[in-house]
């Protein structure tokens, strides 16, 4: 199989995926005792012949095939529904908050691959030195403590006792706690693989050619081991997702996890299908990146 | 100064902690000249030639003397290492396709050897590195140079080896097992290859091996090693016709001989195996591919009480033959006949079970880690109710002492024990149901050349105690060879030859044969002149 | 050479498939059986010991509860709204005034019920439904473990998220949703386990020997992915415990009233300024438990697990 053919089947596997998980958001929003017409109706501001009209209107009243039909349609092409709370069509929502997370996403992310990289490159490098209980440590504080439960500390420490700007608190903190907890999880596995392949046969045989050890390290060994950090990418992702949404609450970033949160709270049901559905793509998308940057990493892959 | 020697070790140890792995070895090896350094598993050969160049592990505690062309190497700095390794010293593994990086192309591993010593224009290094591959005799050296490592046979990573090693042109070779993990048939290439490459470049060379046959043929020189010592030294046709120590000479008594065959019984009773147009076929992938024909319309038969031996390379399908015979793998078409009775019937598997029996090559893996051995041995006394269970230790106690442990191994676990004991404890837990016909698939190639002649003996002995039939399957034609009484060759999921056992090892018909005899590393090779190299093109 | 072939695909296929565990327990990664790896650990610090006092102390509290607190976690007290800790109450009150200690060992109780109940339903569900698919042949394994596929590519948070607006608040759904959300690991894991053991040189032993497949499966199989089951357990529990908590933050775990560390931190967070105690004491409750979890989960697994290479 060539490369081309195999990053095609990848994305039909992706595209796959995400058409199942649709169904599947679909569905269980829609087996939730209660719609957004009933919960405005529940609040008085609707006599039973508005309600009709309204259901009429939102598509209610069809059978469940031809509502997932109509929803996949418009989700196709952009059209998430109207938020009932905001009033405002969804896509407009989403659209708004994309890039605060985006941002959020990407400096954690980069923060925690350079920490994490750095720190197990280097406890490779100085095996003797604190470094590799630095990793450990490290390991243990991204299994142990839930971001959140770190940024409800840092808020109580930062900004409530010391009094600091919450300007900054309101990026710099949720970054660095992210992106401690993204260093934790790359780094013990990336530690674990880079002495694992340092003892493998291919790299007693670049010492024997007597190659010097920074060369060993840059040309033999991290791109290697670096297929492991790419593997954990996605999953990476889909773990920082419930931080994410937390962080963004706590720091009042307006979000999409700030837009679940009220949304959630107000039964908004369109924007919370349509945010859970945004994040799944977003995993699913770098999942199938993750898979294609292997391939090219590892001539084996590509058999 | 043309007579200092290129590697001289004197009162050489290799400590880790307390253990000693390399106890007072002292060794020299001239220019030109080939030493073998011969030995069992961890008898410290490997860990001396790695020392030798500088890449014993960390932990280990060197002392001693190392003089490489007359410079003192203990405690010499890395940087000094380096110039060394690859620029004086080249090395060749045992795996070579662990021992090449998967994710970058050949030639720039060739590359890099060449740059790290020599300083020259890329060109020119491009040049070297083709030079390098057709020297080894690779076909399309410039599609090797531009392939990765998985794309090449394992013949063909080992000639890639080689050339690294020669490629900044040292002069010291260390060969570490070099062909031991390669078929017969590619190893007399690789041998050749190397015999001709010391002799046109005048390299000296430092060949380890387990292997006294192979030994035999390619070294001057010869040290015996065992349990960290250098036992007996001395030219190879002295230590051969002559050996002094007696653990030499147990070596090379463990070369099986003809003594373990046992004479004919009645060949027109049922037979103990009759298998009929045989074939298997896999499919590799869920989606398809093409089909794997693993077993090809194979025909043969075993008589009660003999011994067939099936020799073939890796992947003839000749494990996949041994697998449908028990019933591990079901047949795509085809017939099998356990004396007269068809294993695959709904009643057939656990009569076929008394009748036929099966040793695995994997001994380890195949005695599960979580029981002691009396719990192994108790398991097929309890499938077939052989006898009431207060009985059943005894039993395993006499089974044990059939294959020669004691009573005290009941209560190990097979990780407690070495890799001889286990596989006499598979053989003990397949004769517990008394069977009929024994498989056996390459019971002895894990293991060490002494332990080999120890099992194959035991194999012989209780074949004549117990009239057992023998399935013996192997790559090694010589213990194949000891234990059969005939012989069928295996190749590409064929029989191509079958016949008495003499004649398959002497006077073979079908060129395959020929092949795979004139290969086979034999200690007369020295009187019949250096091995044939045949075509090296295709491996 | 083409069965070497399958076998590299095979072997890298694993290598992924262990970097994803790797990945989702957080935890140490031992990829080989070797020296090291057998060898304890050096460091004198004895994460086991501390460890299990950690599990140990959570589970008494657990099963006593209440009765080790003489207030009632539910009875509020307006006038005492966010009271600083005193001597009748150690840890002060919330902010609607109960007993802080109280609803702490109270919540101890509940948050392990339900991170407990949430992985029998994940191992119920996955592994033992992907068990008997695996078992019944090719089509069967391929159906369900197509369905976990698209289960798993979405994150478990979203999972047990869209679970919990689907069925609403309380202990029950909530134990269901996270269940569900676990579930595809198990399942993987438990396929995993299986496709190992039933290729292992013990099995195709049993098998020549004409052992029943039922005792084969009991006496070889079984045993090995239990182990790697317990260990799977030991990371999913605190994962729950932690994902409970976000729920809870999203106002979707058990009902408001109900005392569980989660809602204990939630209803506190507004009031974090006036009250920091009240966030604090949950919080630090659930970090030292999921921190007992790790450290026993990570040695649990050097020891019981078969997915990783035995020595030969």
């Amino acid at each position: 199989m060539n490369v081309a053919l195999q990053a095609g089947l990848s994305l039909a596997r992706q595209a796959l995926l995400l058409a199942g998980i649709a169904i599947i958001v679909f569905l269980l929003i829609r087996v939730v005792p209660g719609d957004v017409v009933d919960s405005m109706a529940l609040e008085g501001s609707l006599d039973d012949e508005a309600i009709a009209v309204l259901r009429a209107e939102l598509g209610l009243d069809a059978d469940a095939l031809t509502q997932f039909r109509l929803w996949a349609m418009r989700a196709l092409i952009g059209d998430f529904g109207t938020s009932m709370r905001f009033d405002r069509p969804v896509a407009e929502l989403i659209l708004a908050s994309l890039p605060t997370t985006l941002a959020l996403a990407a400096m954690a992310l980069t923060a925690g691959l350079a920490l994490g990289i750095g720190l197990a490159s280097a406890a490779v490098l100085w095996p003797r030195s604190i470094l590799p209980t630095l990793v450990e440590g490290l390991n243990l504080w991204s299994i142990a403590l839930p971001t959140f439960c770190v940024g409800l500390a840092a808020i109580l420490v930062f900004s409530v006792w010391l009094g600091w700007l919450p300007v900054i608190g309101q990026w710099l903190s949720p970054v660095v706690i992210l992106g401690l907890d993204i260093g934790g999880q790359v780094a013990k596995p990336l530690f674990e693989d880079l002495k694992e392949t340092s003892t493998a046969a291919h790299i007693r045989t670049a010492r024997a050619k007597g190659l010097s050890p920074t060369r060993i390290v840059l040309r033999h060994l991290l791109p290697n081991a670096l297929t492991t950090v790419v593997a954990l990418g996605g999953l990476i992702l889909a773990g920082m997702i419930g931080g994410a949404l937390t962080m963004e609450v706590l720091f009042g970033l307006p979000g999409l996890g700030t837009l679940a949160f009220q949304a959630i709270s107000g039964r908004d049901y369109p924007v919370i299908q349509a945010v859970v559905l945004v994040f799944a793509a977003g995993v699913v998308v770098v999942n199938g990146l993750a898979d294609l940057i292997q391939r090219t990493l590892d001539p084996r892959l590509r058999g | 100064m043309s007579d200092t020697p290129l590697v001289e070790l004197r009162d050489w140890c290799v400590r880790f902690g307390a253990a000693r792995a390399v106890e007072g070895v002292s060794l020299a090896l001239r220019r030109g000249e080939t030493l073998a350094l011969v030995g069992e598993s961890g008898s410290g050969k490997s860990l001396t030639a790695l020392s030798i160049a500088g890449l014993a592990p960390p932990a280990a505690q060197l002392s001693g003397s190392l003089r490489i062309e007359g410079r003192e190497m203990l405690g010499a700095p890395e940087s000094a290492w380096r110039a060394l390794r690859g620029g004086r010293i080249g090395m060749v593994f045992q795996e070579a396709m662990g021992s090449l990086n998967p994710a970058m192309r050949i030639g720039a591993q060739i590359a890099e050897a060449i740059a790290a010593h020599r300083a020259l224009p890329r060109a020119e290094i491009a040049r070297r590195v083709l030079a390098g591959l057709s020297e080894v005799g690779l076909p399309d050296p410039q599609g090797k140079a531009a392939a990765f490592p998985h794309q090449l046979s394992g013949g063909q990573q080992q000639r890639v080896m080689i050339a690294m090693a020669l490629a900044a042109d040292p002069a010291l070779l260390i060969a570490d097992e070099p062909t031991t993990a390669l078929d017969t048939t590619v190893q007399a290439q690789i041998l050749a290859l190397l015999a001709a490459l010391q002799a046109r470049r005048g390299l000296a060379m430092l060949f380890v091996s387990h292997d006294l046959a192979v030994v035999e043929g390619i070294a001057q020189r010869v040290a015996v090693m065992r349990q960290g010592r250098v036992v007996e030294a001395g030219p190879t046709t002295q230590v051969f016709a002559a050996p002094r120590h007696p653990y030499t000479a147990t070596l090379l008594a463990s070369r099986p001989g003809v003594a373990l065959r046992v004479p004919l019984a009645d060949t027109k009773a049922v037979p103990a195996l009759e298998i009929r147009d045989l074939a298997v076929v896999f499919r590799p992938h869920r989606l398809g591919g093409a089909r794997l024909r693993a077993v090809d319309g194979v025909s043969l038969t075993i008589a009660p009480g003999e011994a067939l031996g099936l020799v073939g390379e890796s992947g003839s399908g000749k494990s996949t033959l041994a697998r449908a015979a028990v019933g591990l793998v079901v047949p795509t078409q085809g017939t099998i006949r356990v004396f007269g009775q068809d294993p695959q019937e709904p009643q057939g598997r656990r009569q076929r079970a008394r009748l036929i029996q099966m040793v695995f090559q994997d001994a380890a893996g195949s005695l599960n880690p979580r029981l002691t051995v009396s719990q192994i041995l108790a398991e097929p006394l309890a499938v077939h109710a052989l006898c009431a269970v207060g009985e059943r230790r005894d039993h395993a106690a006499r089974l044990l002492a059939e294959v020669g442990l004691e009573a005290a191994h009941l209560d190990r676990y097979p990780h407690q024990l070495s890799g001889g004991q286990r596989q006499r404890v598979a053989i003990a837990r397949a004769l517990a149901v008394d069977p009929r016909l024994l498989v056996c698939d390459e019971p002895v190639s894990a293991l060490d050349m002494t332990v080999q002649a120890q099992v194959l003996a035991l194999l012989g002995r209780i074949r004549r105690e117990r009239g057992l039939a023998l399935l013996f399957i192997g790559h090694d034609l010589e213990a194949v060879g000891a234990v059969s009484e005939r012989i069928a060759v295996m190749k590409d999921g064929r029989v191509v030859e079958i016949g008495a056992a003499d004649a398959v090892l002497h006077n073979p018909i079908t060129s395959y044969a020929q092949a795979l005899v004139a290969a086979m590393p034999r200690r007369t090779a020295r009187q019949s002149g250096p091995v044939a190299a045949p075509a090296m093109a295709h491996d | 050479m083409r069965y070497k072939h399958l076998n590299l695909k095979h072997g890298l296929w694993f290598k992924r498939f262990r970097l994803n565990q790797t990945c989702f327990r957080r935890a140490q990664l031992s990829t080989s059986a070797s020296a090291t790896a057998r060898l304890p650990r050096s460091g004198g610090f004895s994460g086991l010991g501390v460890g299990i006092t950690i599990l140990g102390i959570a589970a008494v509290v657990a099963v006593l509860g209440p009765s080790l607190v003489p207030h009632d976690p539910l009875v509020q007290e307006l006038a005492a709204r966010n009271a600083p800790p005193d001597f009748l109450h150690w840890l002060g009150r919330d902010h609607l005034g109960r007993d802080i200690l109280a609803r702490l060992v109270a919540g101890t109780r509940i948050s392990l019920a339900v991170a407990l109940g949430a992985t029998l339903v994940a191992v119920l569900l996955g592994a033992v439904l992907g068990l008997v698919a695996e078992a019944l042949g090719r089509w069967p394994s391929f159906l369900v473990f197509g369905a976990f596929d698209m289960v798993r590519a979405m994150p478990s948070v979203l999972l047990a998220l869209t679970l919990m607006v689907a069925l609403g608040i309380g202990i029950w759904p909530l134990i269901l949703a996270l269940g569900v959300a676990y579930a595809p690991h198990m399942a993987l894991v438990a396929r995993a386990a299986w496709r190992r053991e039933s290729g292992a040189g013990y099995v195709a032993a049993a098998r020549v020997m004409g052992a029943p497949p039922l005792a084969t499966l009991a006496r070889h199989v079984l045993p090995n992915i239990a182990g790697a089951l317990v260990t799977q357990v030991a990371i999913i529990m605190p994962r729950a415990i932690t994902t409970e908590s976000v729920l809870s933050f999203f106002g979707l775990g058990v009902s408001p009233e109900t005392p569980s560390w989660g809602r204990m931190i939630a209803g506190a967070t507004r009031f974090a300024e006036s009250a920091p105690h009240a966030v604090l004491a949950p919080a630090l409750a659930l970090s030292v438990v999921t921190l007992g979890f790790a450290l026993v989960g990570d040695r649990l697994r050097l020891v019981l697990d078969p997915l990783r290479e035995r020595g030969r």
